[in-house]
């Protein structure tokens, strides 16, 4: 955890009404996440002033909702509502408020495989993002978020059971590493952990960066990249009431020193092309894991959200054919969807709930999307699967069915339309042969990368080696949108890596300077 | 409550029956929380919700050949017709199913009875608050 002695206090302003609010500051931040927080705190330690914006409000623990329904309210972007266009509609869970996803997920903490860093040296960026500088940056993470492995209460039966089942059919399989602080397995970290375990950058970075000096605005949805003569000189923007969505002031934010983009995969690119940067990639290299659970329904009590939601995991099938299994609890209200049936038999299916583990497979997804501003000032989004990732996640949930029955399950509820609603252990040929039609499958579209990509090439990405904006001067994009590549692994860590390398990298250009 | 804000709960209410194990929903914790997302959900997601209840309403005659509404239907064959439009070939009709489920699911998973009768922990109030200091 991170302890500091003392600073100089920082300001946070919430939604404001009135005049134009007018700041300014060394370096300006748009997006509290992984990589906002992380290149932010990295430059207040370096003793620059620092300005955060967030689009959402910032909310502690003792705000967070207890209901899912809450959850989507308070949380979640849109009501969780972003989807893709394509062939079929998958939902985007993102989040809209201060400390970003971090905040909504399950804090799962993992290195920067070795393969990412040397595919990405291959695309001329090895120089800047060594194994040595990621590597130095996520152990000071490790220390600072108390980076441990899924033990004790964070269990429960439904990650030990998944764990269980890998070992018998002798898969790679172990607890996941979280950014978790005596975590006590409530089985909400979607809703925001109300036990203060969770270290996400709402409780973390950023009250940190607050204690060195910097001054952060929630509720203050940046419009644009304030630019002039090809420099970035601030931002412009303007308070939104988180309740009743109405505008308030509107702010001014002068960067002294820079501006550093880290609104998210589906909003950066957005927000640069709002910002009248025209680069030919930009938008462009949209990627991510997108996934789908099987739920096994067991003749005793699993309690599923007794532990923590994703507390196992294997990376067995990481390289090939590209895809890693977690478990993954789900409350009551989200299962309601995945279990056939209208009225009665619904209903009749869900009273087993408490009988049910539900586990994922997320794909390595070789489909490559784009990310556009709407008409209204929305992503859109234009995401397809292809054959080959839809062959990869049928094989996945292929092979939880099977650990499913290994571990004592009566049935297995695939989700699939087109297949029985429920299979039993002589039913899996129906979901080997199950049809490869992306509107056939219950997806979820979750890790998302690209947009922004960084490049050797400015014809083909849009940021350089050190993730500056190309052809534009004092301009970073330091997020998930810039990472040119999936990375089939829970990439918070590589996030805040990178921004911390990036950030670190600037700063110490500027004391030379 | 506007019409179409009455059908919505009205189809919710058809979607979450009680059984014999788990008692009905709420009639007044559905309204509240139809009326929450009326009042605060953005605008694609109402439109979803209500299109979502007319489409139900209105394709017993796609699904089960009734050309009547779904209001004048016995419970048994409603079901059959929601069970019917939550696999029809039509992808865009199923998905109307998905929807009411995923809104139904948040507030029927939410209710104090049913949580009970499951041996759920029961959820307190969403507080609804952010720090503005």
């Amino acid at each position: 955890m991170i302890q500091l002695q003392t600073q100089r206090r920082g300001r946070h302003l919430a939604y404001q009404e009135g005049p134009v609010q007018e700041f300014e500051a060394d370096y300006v931040v748009v997006g509290s996440g992984a990589g906002g927080a992380a290149a932010g705190a990295t430059l207040a330690r370096a003793g620059f002033e620092v300005l955060l914006a967030e689009r959402g409000p910032w909310r502690r623990p003792e705000d967070y909702p207890e209901t899912t329904l809450g959850a989507a309210r308070d949380l979640w972007a849109d009501w969780g509502q972003l989807t893709t266009r394509g062939n079929s509609i998958i939902p985007i869970l993102q989040a809209s408020v201060m400390g970003g996803c971090t905040t909504i997920n399950s804090a799962i903490i993992v290195r920067t495989p070795g393969d990412v860093l040397r595919e990405w040296a291959s695309l001329g960026l090895g120089e800047v993002f060594t194994e040595e500088a990621m590597g130095t940056a996520q152990d000071r993470l490790d220390h600072d978020l108390s980076v441990a492995a899924s033990s004790g209460p964070a269990m429960g039966p439904n990650n030990n059971i998944f764990l269980e089942s890998l070992k018998a059919r002798n898969r790679e399989a172990h607890p996941t590493q979280r950014a978790a602080h005596a975590c006590v397995g409530s089985g909400q970290c979607l809703q925001g952990c109300r036990n203060k375990a969770k270290q996400s950058t709402n409780v973390t970075l950023v009250p940190e960066m607050m204690q060195r000096g910097a001054t952060i605005l929630s509720c203050a949805p940046v419009q644009k990249v304030w630019l002039e003569k090809g420099k970035a000189v601030g931002i412009k923007g303007r308070f939104r009431h988180p309740r009743s969505r109405r505008f308030g002031a509107s702010f001014k934010v002068r960067a002294r020193r820079g501006v550093l983009i880290a609104a998210s995969a589906t909003g950066t690119a957005p927000l640069l092309q709002q910002s009248g940067i025209k680069l030919p990639y930009l938008g462009e290299g949209f990627r991510g894991h997108p996934g789908a659970g099987i739920v096994g329904v067991y003749p005793s009590a699993i309690k599923m959200l007794e532990g923590t939601p994703q507390g196992s995991a294997s990376i067995h099938f990481r390289q090939s054919p590209g895809m890693k299994l977690e478990s993954l609890a789900l409350p009551l209200e989200v299962i309601a969807s995945r279990v056939g049936g209208f009225g009665t038999p619904l209903v009749e299916g869900l009273e087993a709930y408490q009988r049910m583990a539900c586990w994922c497979a997320a794909i390595r997804a070789k489909a490559v999307g784009s990310v556009r501003r709407g008409f209204t000032g929305e992503p859109v989004v234009r995401y397809s699967p292809t054959k080959e990732d839809l062959e990869t996640l049928r094989a996945g949930l292929l092979e939880l069915a099977q650990m499913h029955f290994e571990g004592g399950a009566e049935a297995v509820l695939p989700g699939v339309h087109g297949l029985p609603a429920k299979l039993g252990p002589a039913d899996l040929h129906h979901l080997e042969n199950a049809p490869l039609s992306n509107k056939s499958w219950t997806w979820v579209l979750t890790h998302l990368f690209g947009g922004a990509v960084m490049g050797a090439d400015p014809a083909r990405s849009v940021v350089g080696p050190h993730l500056h904006v190309w052809g534009v001067e004092r301009l970073h994009v330091v997020d998930a949108s810039a990472l040119p590549t999936t990375l089939g692994v829970n990439p918070q860590h590589t996030i805040m890596a990178v921004a911390m390398v990036v950030a670190e990298r600037l700063a110490n250009e500027e004391k030379k300077s | 409550m506007k019409p179409w804000q009455a059908l919505s709960c009205r189809v919710l209410e058809w979607a979450f029956p009680s059984t014999d194990r788990l008692p009905p929903m709420d009639r007044q914790l559905l309204r509240d929380r139809v009326l929450l997302m009326c009042r605060e959900a953005p605008f694609k997601m109402r439109v979803a919700l209500y299109a979502s209840a007319l489409i139900f309403l209105l394709t017993p005659v796609l699904t089960i050949g009734r050309p009547l509404p779904a209001t004048w239907l016995g419970p048994k064959l409603r079901e059959r017709h929601g069970a019917r439009l939550a696999r029809h070939r039509v992808y865009i009709l199923r998905q109307t199913v998905v929807m009411l489920k995923v809104v139904g699911g948040m507030i029927w998973g939410a209710d104090p009875a049913v949580r009970s009768a499951l041996q759920l922990r029961p959820y307190g109030e969403d507080p609804g608050t952010w720090r503005t200091s």
